[in-house]
């Protein structure tokens, strides 16, 4: 990241990436919708979501065609840019907070937290007097619990003389993160088929639940967190010149800190509760934005939000429909996708900083 | 008719042509709603909406695994055709409807009488 900092770029430059990303987003959209079993031209695309949402009301689509699309590909499509923006701006609030490019919501286990607790719900659940409808709701939060326990757990262990410290925190995140895989495994060893079952869609990620109440919860749960991430960006601006220094430039660090801690985890356990555990895009979105638009948190983390909802949802679509009808679960894809993006981004500016 | 060789609502395969609940459904007078692809395939909410089945047809342990009939047809994809909306599940036990032994007759029998 100190060698990325020195990456300067224009503000022209800058809006044109900006500016270039929000117009791909939308034909990423459209694709999208268009994309899958039942063939749907845009035009019909677009004249079913005018009709539901009822400015027009036109006939040039079948009934099916409009449940396809309204029920199951639109909701599947806003989870994917809603749930891939999150983990991106967690993702880049976490590098910039630990002041580590490595730092990923799955590395350092808050991932694994929260889909600990999540398996433990299931398991544990059916003794619950609970239903499934009910379950959607307390899902999320119980994610979130596990996700934040493990991010102060990390933080707190991070800590050498009141600092925390890079190695110890990456020892500590990955240690976590094997204590809570075991503990998974452990409570699995015991579960019965069904809640086994649960789980394999946990671990590889999959946005094929999605619907429309989940929809909402992930807009209140995972979007305005990281929009009031964004808030924050000044602070993490400071924090990377050095903890000391972003206090004497009057920042309430400790303050922001445990508030960024919050919205992680609230960020990145809803999406584990929605959607399973999603590596990479945290990781690498981020750092992909910086190469393109500078090292500024305010554009990091807007940049990583639109990013990672583009890069989800191609991820997501293209494990639609490669092995269909059956479908590849996103985690494959975004690791078979991006590392090697990653690698042939990190090669090019390594020839940038060469003499 | 579509067959569902259910194992939990995250386990879901259909019955394509060629396959034992293909024969079985012939053999009772209904039609294969799965017929552009051989062998078991999962489930595909927009194929199972394409398809528009009138009837589902489940093993008992299926039915079971998905807490009865009413988790079936809320299945994604299952829960918006006809066979949802006329509430028509077909539950049958595994070696009795697709064995193909001694019983073969019974059982084609037996579901014509069901889908009737």
């Amino acid at each position: 990241m100190e060698l990325l900092a020195l990456h300067r770029i224009s503000k022209d430059k800058r809006y044109l990436y900006l500016g270039a990303s929000l117009i791909v987003v939308t034909i990423a959209v459209i694709t999208a919708a268009m994309i899958g079993y039942m063939d749907i031209n845009a035009i019909q695309v677009v004249s079913i979501v005018s009709q539901k949402i009822g400015l027009t009301n036109t006939t040039n689509f079948s009934t099916n065609q409009a449940i396809v699309l309204w029920n199951y590909r639109l909701p599947r499509i806003l989870m994917a840019l809603i749930i891939g923006g999150g983990l991106a701006c967690a993702g880049a609030v976490l590098q910039g907070l630990l002041r580590n490019p490595l730092v990923e919501p799955g590395l350092i286990g808050v991932s694994s937290g929260a889909a600990l607790f999540a398996v433990l719900f299931f398991v544990l659940g059916d003794q619950l007097p609970n239903s499934e409808a009910l379950a959607i709701y307390i899902l999320p939060i119980v994610s979130f619990l596990g996700a934040f326990l493990v991010t102060f757990l990390v933080y707190q262990l991070s800590k050498v003389n009141g600092a925390s410290n890079i190695a110890f925190l990456l020892l500590a995140g990955i240690a976590i993160n094997a204590l809570c895989t075991s503990l998974i495994g452990l409570t699995l060893y015991f579960a019965d088929d069904d809640a086994i079952r649960n789980f394999t869609f946990w671990t590889l990620g999959n946005l094929s639940g999605a619907s429309w109440i989940k929809v909402f919860i992930s807009l209140i749960l995972v979007l305005i967190p990281s929009i009031l991430m964004v808030r924050y960006s000044k602070i993490l601006d400071a924090l990377n010149i050095g903890e000391e220094v972003a206090k004497q430039l009057g920042a309430n660090v400790d303050m922001a800190k445990r508030m960024l801690i919050v919205l992680c985890a609230l960020v990145v356990g809803c999406s584990v509760a929605m959607a399973g555990i999603i590596g990479f895009v945290g990781l690498l979105v981020p750092h992909l934005v910086r190469i393109l638009i500078g090292n500024h948190h305010s554009h990091v983390l807007i940049g990583s939000m639109i990013t990672g909802g583009l890069a989800l949802l191609v991820a997501d679509t293209i494990g639609r429909i490669i092995v269909a009808p059956a479908e590849l679960p996103i985690g494959i894809i975004t690791a078979l996708v991006s590392t090697p993006f990653f690698l042939w981004l990190l090669l090019k500016s390594k020839k940038q900083f060469a003499f | 008719m579509l067959f569902l060789y259910a194992r939990g609502s995250d386990m879901l395969m259909v019955g394509g042509k060629d396959t034992p609940a293909d024969h079985m459904i012939k053999l009772a007078g209904g039609t294969n709603a799965a017929n552009d692809f051989n062998n078991f395939k999962p489930l595909s909410p927009e194929a199972a909406i394409e398809a528009n089945p009138d009837v589902i047809l489940v093993f008992d342990s299926g039915l079971r695994s998905l807490n009865g009939p009413e988790g079936v047809l809320s299945l994604p994809g299952i829960a918006e055709t006809n066979a949802a909306k006329n509430k028509k599940v077909v539950a049958m036990e595994g070696h009795y409807l697709l064995g193909f032994g001694p019983r073969v007759g019974k059982a084609a029998l037996e579901l014509a009488k069901a889908i009737r």
